[in-house]
């Protein structure tokens, strides 16, 4: 037993050595390559859906060409305690830009901060925050892109006839945008009314609330859901309520994304507004270069784009790219 | 000084060690979790320039505290046969109490966090009452506790983060005594008083042997009903307390906080050589086992892993230090028997 006891003493010893010889010229490098911009880390609230993996397609596609000494991509997995753990081991490794995608806008606010305070410019992509200095934001032109659905519907419509809205919760960042577009959009056209209820920008609340609102009043010709992914259960609904999707009721997406885009091909959705995700990487990598050079970052809005069958094919969207 | 405590091994221990004093090869031989955390941070430090540098290491202890103050509590739970799943819950309705006691109700901070902390203390009575007295299992009445308080949470809040919180939070995440941030000074206090009141009071001992064997534990006069209540409310208490830390680290109130982690709090208990059959566990382990959790964290974070592989490597590290845990007690019990021949 002696033995035992002394080898695993010997070990901690020269583990202990080890690492301390490792610290020392390893300290050195991080000022490696001066002409260079240094170290820069993309934290993002998740890269579980394919329009964050679109974000981070992006990112890589432009990071490798801009002169970054080292690019790091991160998942917050949906919760703001990771991300902001995230930002602190940045920080402490000593990236000298971050971008990210706030996971809640609120609570990320000490995490932008810790960054201000240690001098570390930092950009929002696809959100903002709450607080805190930010040295620009590339954001989708939410707003837009409910204008754009309510234009598309109202013609489709023929300025008359009511509308179901299915938003993301209230007061989150992207449905209150669009939200906002696409109810002042529609006011232009008095024959349209709209009821809008909050699905939370889930598939399995659009199925019901659909089937709900539309066995209540058979008399809704259109549907308008906030993010792609609630096709799935609105489309399903209307298979429950033995309609017709394009005959019966026009179904109209945002996001557009490659599933959505099927669905505009075989014709069971009428449209969607697509948001370049992978612009929207690319644009921040390209961003935090510039203010890492001494530039002035800037707020940029990524247009919206209507997506119809005229258009599906137009290989410049992104549903239509191969991701990563 | 280690632990000495070891529920059924300090029975046969006593007979043949006295008192021991301060040695390190006995240290190292009954915290094989302190050469799987060298050797893993010497591993880290070859692959990342980072690793080693004062920030960092300061970064993952301040990182570690949270986690770590919640497996104190836990590891009474755990010494005591019980499980406590509810910690993922407390968090939350401690946060959102907190902050919206405040901003939405106008009372004076101190009594909010008095009404959120005593809220956890029910909570963990509520744990304690439904083990004990109803004999409900402690895995499924802590699962009813868990999904409760993150219910109210929800509810109490609107599902939002509320903010902003009042400035006690910023002095609080900011707060630090010569340059040391006071997460780690509240983890490192808890951690001595937890080490003190599990080797030094009636009940500490109580509780080795109520883990260890219950019914012999009641036979030698304890009240093992009171022992057990009480390592829930503790647990309850910590959990509280990492509520308002995560408030702090957050400055939100929010529902979301602390979800999910009870799973992260276990392991950390677990692997910090706490049986999960009871009766053996001390502080060490634990604080070990929290930081080797987020030396995980930061390592991926360093490296830049692709996220989806940090559970993977998680529970890697999960069941290598559970592994060593176990070839360290055949080797104790191998030398505990030698010497009794």
């Amino acid at each position: 037993m002696k033995h035992t006891a002394k080898l695993l003493t010997l070990g901690a010893v020269a583990a202990l050595t080890l690492a301390g010889c490792a610290a020392g010229p390893a300290d050195g490098d991080s000022n490696e390559g001066s002409g260079d911009l240094g170290d820069v880390a993309f934290l993002y609230h998740t890269l579980e859906f394919e329009f964050m993996v679109g974000i981070q397609a992006g990112t890589e596609e432009c990071s490798a060409e801009l002169p970054f000494s080292k690019t790091t991509i991160l998942s917050a997995q949906a919760n703001s305690n990771t991300q902001v753990t995230q930002f602190q081991d940045q920080l402490a490794a000593g990236a000298k830009g971050i971008v990210f995608s706030p996971n809640v806008s609120a609570e990320l606010v000490p995490a932008v901060e810790a960054a201000n305070d240690a001098g570390v410019p930092v950009i929002t992509v696809d959100s903002l925050v709450a607080d805190g200095e930010l040295a620009g934001s590339v954001t989708f032109d939410n707003v837009g892109g409910g204008a754009v659905a309510a234009d598309f519907i109202a013609e489709a419509l023929k300025d008359e006839g009511k509308v179901l809205e299915l938003t993301g919760p209230q007061g989150a960042f992207h449905a209150e945008l669009r939200h906002q577009g696409f109810i002042d959009q529609i006011g232009t056209f008095p024959g349209v009314t709209v009821e809008t209820r909050d699905a939370h920008f889930s598939a399995d609340e659009a199925l019901s609330i659909t089937v709900d609102v539309l066995t209540d009043d058979p008399d809704y010709q259109a549907i308008f859901v906030h993010t792609d992914g609630m096709l799935r259960g609105v489309l399903s609904a209307l298979e429950q309520l033995g309609l017709t999707p394009g005959e019966d009721v026009i179904v109209v997406g945002l996001d557009g994304t490659p599933e959505a885009l099927d669905l505009v091909r075989d014709g069971s959705v009428a449209a969607t507004v697509s948001a370049d995700p992978i612009a929207m990487g690319c644009e921040a990598a390209q961003m935090m270069a510039k203010v890492l050079e001494g530039g002035e970052g800037s707020d940029v809005l990524v247009p919206a784009t209507l997506v119809t069958t005229e258009n599906v094919d137009d290989a410049e969207l992104w549903g239509n790219k191969p991701l990563g | 000084m280690t632990q000495t405590t070891d529920g059924a091994l300090a029975v046969n221990e006593a007979a043949v060690t006295t008192r021991r004093r301060f040695d390190p090869a006995r240290l190292l031989q009954d915290q094989g979790l302190i050469v799987v955390v060298l050797i893993f941070g010497l591993v880290l430090s070859l692959l990342s320039p980072t690793f080693l540098t004062p920030t960092n290491l300061m970064n993952l202890l301040l990182q570690a505290s949270t986690l770590g103050v919640m497996a104190l509590g836990m590891t009474f739970v755990i010494i005591g046969a019980g499980i406590d799943l509810s910690v993922g819950g407390i968090p939350a309705i401690v946060s959102v109490l907190a902050v919206g006691l405040v901003v939405r109700g106008e009372l004076p901070v101190w009594f909010a966090l008095v009404v959120a902390i005593g809220v956890g203390i029910v909570v963990g009575l509520a744990n304690g009452f439904a083990i004990t007295k109803l004999g409900i299992a402690p895995l499924i009445a802590t699962l009813g506790t868990l999904s409760i308080t993150i219910g109210l949470a929800f509810a109490y809040s609107g599902g939002t983060s509320i903010v902003p919180v009042p400035d006690f939070y910023n002095l609080l995440r900011r707060a630090n005594m010569f340059g040391i941030p006071i997460n780690i000074i509240i983890l490192a206090v808890l951690a001595v008083v937890t080490h003190f009141v599990l080797t030094r009071t009636t009940f500490g001992r109580s509780l080795y042997a109520v883990g260890g064997n219950r019914q012999a534990a009641e036979m030698a006069g304890i009240r093992t009903n009171r022992v057990i209540l009480f390592t829930y409310v503790i647990s309850a208490v910590a959990a509280s307390i990492a509520g308002i830390l995560f408030t702090a680290r957050l400055a939100s109130g929010s529902p979301q906080t602390g979800i999910g982690i009870e799973l992260t709090v276990i392991a950390a208990v677990v692997i910090g050589g706490t049986s999960l059959f009871g009766g053996r566990g001390n502080v060490l382990g634990t604080v070990l086992g929290a930081v080797l959790i987020t030396m995980v964290t930061n390592a991926i974070n360093l490296l830049g892993v692709p996220t989806a592989w940090d559970r993977v490597l998680l529970g890697v590290v999960i069941v290598i230090a559970a592994l060593l845990d176990v070839f360290r007690l055949r080797i104790h019990e191998r030398w505990m028997s030698r010497k009794a021949s």
